[in-house]
């Protein structure tokens, strides 16, 4: 292709009246998803300051307690329980990673914040009475990644549907192709203007956000263009393939319109239905009344055993925590279940993002924003492994009725979320997106090859 | 410089063209003649590599157009019976862009003296070409012919709903390409312009050229009379 | 006129092999989610009974307690399933399944569906009321989008115009054509759904395809209007596919975020902490607990004019109870009302903006008549908690009835646990509160329809 070929489709592509509307379109959406996205991420950021800190200034006081009864400024009986180690409490936060504003991800459903305590259980950790508006979760945030996985394709349909039969339902394609240029060649030139600009675009927002969030030009900032620009590819070549049949431009936009129905809406929606269908998770209601009839069994065992109790200030503490564990112990095989399942339905998942974009670009673009799935699970194994180390730190303590000192406080654990290494991530999302790259490579080439077979397409289905 | 030789295409059963014999020479307008369905259109395509031949070659400038689809192109313009411009750019714009596409870049002078010369009212140059009438489309197909140093021109009906006048300055500039030496082989139907025009003359019938004759071996109405006398004999034959 | 005009069209559509294969796809993907739907409501409905069934034997089987550590122990209710929510779940997979019932507080119901599901949920649900809400309006658009603009394409307006048929008739025809061919989609997924949920998703179907009627005979008469105006049928479609991205994908999605933007909700470490506030330093922030218990005290012993709490012939910390647990009934009043003010504020605005999208009108009116909208929702939690308000004061009662040197070393047994019942409301018939939708939907088909026939009025024959 002839650099000035392609300068010159750019320059008719730029006059379209069409571009110009769906760019401005594209780029207000971005914008507001933009704003949006960083109005979010700040009280997201506050909130875990705020748990963060009235959980602190909590412990703080419990520490003054002890501080105060070691002083001898109050008298210990009048303060039996200070410094038990059923009352130390820290937050676990996930904080928000630096480009969450770019995708709301599972951010908005999954717990990104944990009380962890002697207090509770493992299965109740992370458990949490949610107020979120269900009408809101359920619609999905106006983020960059909806912008991209929804709106994005749509704009790459408006601005190629009509590449091909558009200039030769308007008449300008026999002028066209009476010049020294291949239908091949002339197709291609428009598909890599169309394409140019819409990286443009890309580059556009991405500017704006590293401004914006104030994150800079990021290597993530960089690998999530880079996956919008791939799935923008993608709906270009599909776009370009249709275009090499020889039909109308009503039959190309009802083809890519009915693709992206397919693609977007309804794959999505059916792999949902079958990875629930063929991998159901035990009831989490029926899991509740098996923890409560633990709950039964191991209080009439204590209750039996007083000696594990024994009758200090802590002995109902002791009590309370030796129910927890036994409970924890019995029904731990029917949660092992439940995680095995949940892994199952993950891996399903992702084995099914093979077939379909969509899925396979908003989970890449909410992990690179560090929204994703699998970032949240990895919180939640880390919390988990905290509440054992925690336990392993304290229960000592409870079973031997020694109080906390003040100064034992601040060495006591702290919660610190250790990020997946890029690599990793790179790992998992770089194959899958190749085969798309390479996808969209064939199907560009299916086209060439179709417009190289047979007489140029200057006539149309209804002429001879 | 346009040589037809033996030039056949067949649509399934429809013979559209069968053993066309053709030349045009550098300097000559060459009139195709002939009703609806004749074969002129499939000539033209033929030429253009828009189809390709069921038997025999078409030459370009001494090139094979089956084999050289895009090389005959370079020394070819085409103007269609409706010049279709894009609506939102003006004529300069559709000029600079289809000449850009021929491989003949031109720019700010060069496309006003373009468009002078064929005549389009300097005040329309820079207009949007979606208000323009189909004379001045003409025009500007006309003009991207020009810009395209072409040494031969295919004309398809290019005066078909012009009136007289813009007929009549459309013709003028053929006539001037053609002084140049560019060969012009023009399809149309309108016997008084092929006259006029015309070196040489064919009158096309399903899809075989049943006369051919140089404009100074007819008189007066004559081009008439034989127009209509061949037109009904091959229909006689088609129907016996 | 208009009757000769429907069976021309309804002729046409049927040749017409694309609709006919769009409207056998469509059925086929409304059986599956009907069928998929069935089989998910029966099963949860199956393991809401047993977990029922499990939790009460926990309650029966808790053994000797004093009453206010049986309050601790609590019940655990399960909120039922409606049976129409095979066809709609509505909201239902972002709320939560089970509350606990317990002494002092007000939980909010835990374990939502969409906890355990995978992300790829985001992108929808394959339930009958998703399909015919986004594939409908794109039935409707293939039925509509060359209806006026395709005719005069092909110069059969022209002729049609010069029959004397008027182009109002023309447009009236042409919608009700389309509605005729969309109503059979509806009225299968509608029954069958009805059929599956059992006797009591009847009396809704009716609103419902009501509903739903409207709901696509927006998009219908928004496409004619758009075909009588377009220049080319190629141009209307692109118009009325850009219509129909906008109001069934992008506005839903905008409005619920301008709606969370304009009333946010707050998180639930502020609320809770704000009721723990509440309930310790008094609702207005100078009535602390102490001082509270202290009062009350002082009550009771000029009451029964005693000197000590010893001597009062009821159990003190009984009555403490039962009067901390009336005061953090008002607490929790008080700031869940809030809540769902904004819940309410936020559900007004969405409503607002069903002008822009029928879609938002749609979407609560057709989860609230199968029973899976937050009102629904709500009315359980409002039923569990009531219950769980007799649960605690007969437990504090109990207390309070048992006066002792120790207060709480009184043991209660079984029979006590066997006198307090369980939540009993299987009968999940949804009672749908809010039914502005439909007037809204109504507004807006009568709204496209005469837009439609505006642009008929002003029809140009000619391309």
């Amino acid at each position: 292709m002839r650099p000035s070929l392609l300068r010159s489709q750019l320059r008719l592509l730029l006059r379209e009246p069409t571009l110009r509307l769906g760019a401005l379109v594209l780029l207000l959406c971005f914008g507001y998803a933009l704003a949006r996205g960083r109005a979010w991420t700040l009280t997201d950021a506050e909130q875990l300051a705020r748990v963060q800190h009235d959980i602190d200034a909590e412990v703080a006081q419990k520490r003054e307690e002890v501080a105060d009864v070691e002083a001898g400024r109050v008298r210990a009986e009048e303060r039996p329980f200070a410094g038990s180690p059923l009352d130390y409490r820290v937050a676990a936060a996930l904080p928000p990673g630096p480009l969450a504003a770019l995708a709301t991800g599972q951010r908005d459903l999954a717990a990104s914040v944990a009380e962890v305590s002697l207090w509770g259980r493992s299965d109740t950790v992370l458990t949490r009475q949610s107020l979120a508006d269900p009408e809101q979760l359920q619609a999905g945030t106006f983020d960059a990644a909806f912008v991209v996985v929804y709106l994005l394709p749509l704009l790459v349909i408006g601005l190629t549907f009509d590449l091909l039969a558009g200039e030769r339902e308007r008449g300008t394609l026999r002028l066209v192709l009476s010049q020294p240029i291949s239908p091949a060649g002339f197709l291609l030139a428009k598909f890599a203007a169309r394409l140019v600009v819409l990286l443009a675009l890309l580059g556009l927002f991405g500017v704006a956000a590293a401004v914006t969030l104030g994150t800079g030009v990021t290597v993530a900032l960089l690998a999530w263009l880079a996956v919008a620009a791939v799935y923008a590819l993608f709906w270009s070549a599909l776009a370009f393939a249709v275009n090499t049949r020889r039909r109308s431009s009503a039959a190309n936009a009802m083809t890519l319109a009915g693709a992206w129905v397919s693609l977007v809406l309804l794959l999505p929606a059916a792999i949902n239905t079958v990875v629930e269908q063929a991998l159901p998770l035990p009831s989490r209601m029926v899991l509740v009344g098996e923890l409560r009839a633990a709950e039964n069994r191991a209080a009439a065992w204590i209750h039996d055993h007083p000696e594990l109790t024994g009758d200090d200030a802590f002995a109902w503490a002791r009590g309370y925590y030796r129910v927890q564990r036994t409970i924890e112990e019995e029904t731990a095989p029917r949660f092992a279940a439940f995680a095995a399942q949940l892994e199952a339905r993950t891996e399903l998942v992702r084995a099914s993002s093979w077939v379909s974009p969509p899925v396979l670009v908003h989970e890449a673009l909410s992990e690179l924003a560090g929204t994703g799935p699998a970032r949240h699970t990895a919180f939640g194994a880390q919390v988990l492994a905290f509440v054992d180390s925690l336990r392993a730190e304290m229960a000592p303590r409870l079973y031997a009725g020694r109080r906390l000192a003040a100064v034992e406080y601040d060495a006591l654990p702290r919660f610190r979320f250790v990020e997946e290494e890029p690599a990793q991530v790179a790992v998992r999302l770089v194959p899958p997106l190749g085969l798309l790259v390479v996808a969209s490579a064939g199907l560009l080439l299916w086209g060439v090859l179709r417009l190289r077979r047979g007489e140029p397409p200057v006539s149309g289905p209804d002429v001879g | 410089m346009l040589r037809a030789e033996a030039l056949t295409k067949r649509y399934g059963e429809v013979e559209a063209l069968a053993g066309l014999e053709l030349e045009v020479r550098p300097g000559e307008v060459y009139c195709l003649l002939g009703p609806n369905g004749a074969g002129k259109s499939t000539t033209m395509n033929l030429f253009l590599g828009f189809a390709a031949p069921t038997a025999g070659r078409a030459w370009v400038c001494g090139l094979d157009v089956q084999h050289h689809l895009l090389e005959s192109k370079r020394h070819l313009a085409y103007i269609p019976e409706q010049v279709h411009l894009y609506p939102h750019l003006s004529g300069a714009e559709n000029l600079e862009y289809f000449a850009g596409l021929g491989g003949s870049a031109v720019s700010g002078p060069e496309v006003t003296a373009l468009l002078e010369r064929v005549g389009l009212p300097a005040a329309a140059h820079h207009r949007r070409s979606g208000e323009y009438s189909k004379g001045m489309r003409q025009k500007v197909g006309l003009a991207i012919a020009v810009a395209k140093r072409a040494r031969a021109l295919l004309l398809d009906e290019p005066t078909s709903g012009l009136d007289p006048r813009a007929s009549f300055e459309f013709s003028r500039l053929v006539r001037s390409m053609c002084d140049e030496g560019v060969a012009v082989l023009m399809a149309t139907h309108d016997l008084f312009r092929a006259r006029d025009l015309a070196s040489r003359i064919g009158i096309m019938s399903a899809g075989r050229l049943v006369w051919e004759g140089g404009s100074g071996d007819l008189a007066g109405d004559d081009l008439e009379r034989v127009y209509l006398e061949h037109v009904r004999r091959a229909a006689e034959e088609a129907a016996a | 006129m208009i009757g000769r005009i429907v069976r021309h069209e309804l002729r046409s559509a049927w040749r017409d092999g694309r609709i006919l294969t769009v409207v056998v796809l469509t059925l086929g993907l409304l059986a599956v989610a009907v069928i998929v739907g069935a089989t998910n409501v029966r099963a949860l409905q199956a393991q809401r009974e047993e977990a029922a069934a499990l939790e009460r034997a926990n309650w029966l089987e808790q053994g000797p307690k004093n009453p206010h550590g049986a309050a601790h122990f609590g019940q655990y209710a399960f909120k039922p399933i409606s049976g129409l929510a095979l066809f709609d779940r509505g909201v239902d997979r972002y709320l939560g399944s089970a509350v606990w019932l317990e002494a002092h507080r007000q939980n909010t119901l835990v374990h939502r569906p969409a906890d355990d599901a995978p992300a790829v949920q985001r992108f929808g649900d394959l339930t009958a009321a998703n399909i015919l809400q986004v594939i409908g309006p794109l039935l409707a658009l293939l039925l509509t989008f060359a209806a006026i603009a395709g005719e005069r394409e092909r110069g059969t307006l022209r002729l049609l115009v010069s029959q004397g048929v008027r182009p109002q008739a023309l447009v009236l025809g042409k919608l009700a054509a389309a509605m005729l061919v969309l109503a059979p989609l509806l009225l299968v997924a509608l029954l069958s759904a009805a059929a599956l949920a059992g006797a009591n998703g009847l009396p809704y179907v009716g609103l419902l395809a009501l509903g739903y009627g409207l709901y696509l005979g927006c998009f219908a008469a928004l496409n004619l209007a758009i075909s009588a105006r377009a220049r080319t049928s190629s141009a209307a479609l692109v118009g009325s596919l850009a219509l129909w991205v906008a109001a069934v994908v992008a506005v839903p999605r905008i409005a619920s975020d301008i709606a969370a933007w304009a009333c946010p909700t707050p998180s639930e470490h502020d609320f809770f902490a704000q009721v723990a506030r509440d309930i310790k330093q008094g609702i207005n922030g100078h009535d602390p607990k102490d001082s509270r218990t202290e009062a009350l005290k002082a009550e009771l012993l000029a009451r029964y004019d005693v000197k000590t709490v010893e001597q009062l012939p009821v159990n003190f910390a009984g009555v403490a109870l039962q009067a901390g647990e009336e005061y953090g009934d008002r607490v929790y009043d008080r700031r869940y009302g809030e809540l769902y003010a904004i819940y309410r504020r936020q559900a007004d605005l969405r409503l607002a903006l069903a002008l822009l999208s029928p879609r938002l009108a749609l979407q609560p009116l057709s989860a609230a008549l199968c029973g899976t909208d937050l009102a629904a929702h709500r009315e359980f939690a409002a039923a569990a908690e009531e219950h769980r308000r007799a649960l605690v004061r007969r437990l504090n009662e109990d207390v309070t009835q048992h006066p002792g040197a120790s207060p709480f070393k009184y043991l209660a047994g079984p029979e006590l646990w066997r006198e307090l019942g369980e939540l009993r409301r299987d009968d999940a018939d949804p009672s749908p509160a809010d039914l502005r939708g439909l007037a809204i939907l109504a507004a807006l088909f009568l709204l496209a329809t005469s837009l439609a026939l505006a642009s008929a009025r002003r029809l140009h024959v000619d391309p």
